[in-house]
């Protein structure tokens, strides 16, 4: 199969059609993961990432590199799911951040019922939990987490101050431990 | 994962345990790795890709144009036929006035003839009676 972009060092480009399924099938999990986990919705999140690989297309010639394709994808899911995040949020008039707080209050006191987490196993129950993360922090956990990427990196991508990822970082951790902690206590007293 | 729950349940006692911390971590980094795209993902991706519109191969005098390079070298043909047309119309017109001024002089010289003819035949006249009359 012809390579679009062989290896690290190579900045030929070809915008060929097996070239271009070839960049688009190496990378179809990771840009459909991270629209998916930052949109919670599996249409949505393939409307995304086909968007991300049309305008991926459209730009293949500026592309330099395989650090630099891998760095583009990533930033332009994570920009573009954030915008369709925060349409849809728009639309249905109500902010999914605000809903999120109120979930979290709402578990605190108990009043949410965590069935859901004690019938599935612990993966199914981060995942739920990733998903009920401010939006900031949810971007900054995918890319740690998911894509492996340090702060820094982190800052880079996203063009935002170090510290703020850090702190996006910190303040995600603590919520998911707190959220753990409260799942495993009503897991054990039923 | 027991023993991450069992580990979660001490900490709580004791507060923040740093292996507790990588194990959340490690926890998570497995949850959260990238899952599968759903089926016919390429495809569809490469359907909008060929419906996109397609864009004419421009003819070589249109794509000679966008070239930099060549704008340039227009430019400057521009500039220097404007620069020789000019030239060569102010020496025309110099040609002219010149030419003006020539044909002046000639009728200048020639009424100044004619006036000196008339002139000398007066004088040669006047000579002619005078002897006459003596």
């Amino acid at each position: 199969m012809q390579s679009a972009i062989t290896n690290s060092s190579v900045t030929s480009i070809s915008p060929s059609r097996d070239g271009f399924r070839d960049i688009v099938e190496r990378h179809q999990s990771r840009v459909f993961s991270i629209a998916f986990r930052i949109l919670g919705d599996r249409g949505t999140a393939e409307e995304v990432a086909q968007d991300v690989f049309l305008a991926l297309y459209r730009n293949l010639d500026r592309v330099q590199s395989q650090e630099h394709l891998l760095s583009w994808l990533r930033r332009v899911t994570v920009h573009r799911a954030t915008d369709a995040y925060r349409r849809r949020a728009s639309r249905v008039e109500f902010a999914a951040d605000e809903f999120c707080e109120e979930h979290m209050r709402l578990e605190g006191t108990g009043s949410v019922s965590q069935r859901a987490f004690e019938s599935s196993g612990m993966a199914t129950s981060i995942e739920q939990m990733v998903s009920s993360l401010p939006l900031a922090q949810r971007s900054v956990l995918l890319l740690r987490y998911q894509e492996d990427l340090m702060p820094t990196e982190i800052s880079a991508l996203l063009s935002m101050p170090l510290g703020t990822v850090k702190s996006h970082l910190q303040r995600a951790l603590k919520l998911l431990r707190t959220k753990a902690s409260r799942q495993r206590k009503e897991a054990v007293h039923g | 994962m027991v023993e991450f729950g069992e580990k979660m349940q001490d900490s709580e006692k004791d507060g923040f345990d740093p292996e507790l911390e990588a194990m959340f971590e490690q926890e998570l980094r497995a949850t959260l790795q990238a899952g599968p795209a759903p089926d016919g993902f390429a495809d569809r991706v490469l359907a909008r890709v060929d419906a996109l519109p397609r864009h004419e191969p421009l003819s070589w005098p249109l794509r000679a144009i966008r070239n930099p390079v060549v704008r340039g070298a227009i430019a400057a043909a521009l500039l220097l036929s404007v620069g020789v047309g000019g030239y060569f119309e102010h020496k025309r017109e110099r040609q002219i006035a010149g030419e003006h001024a020539r044909q002046q002089v000639l009728l200048a010289l020639r009424i100044t003839s004619s006036t000196l003819q008339d002139v000398r035949s007066k004088v040669d006249g006047d000579t002619t009676n005078q002897q006459d009359a003596n």
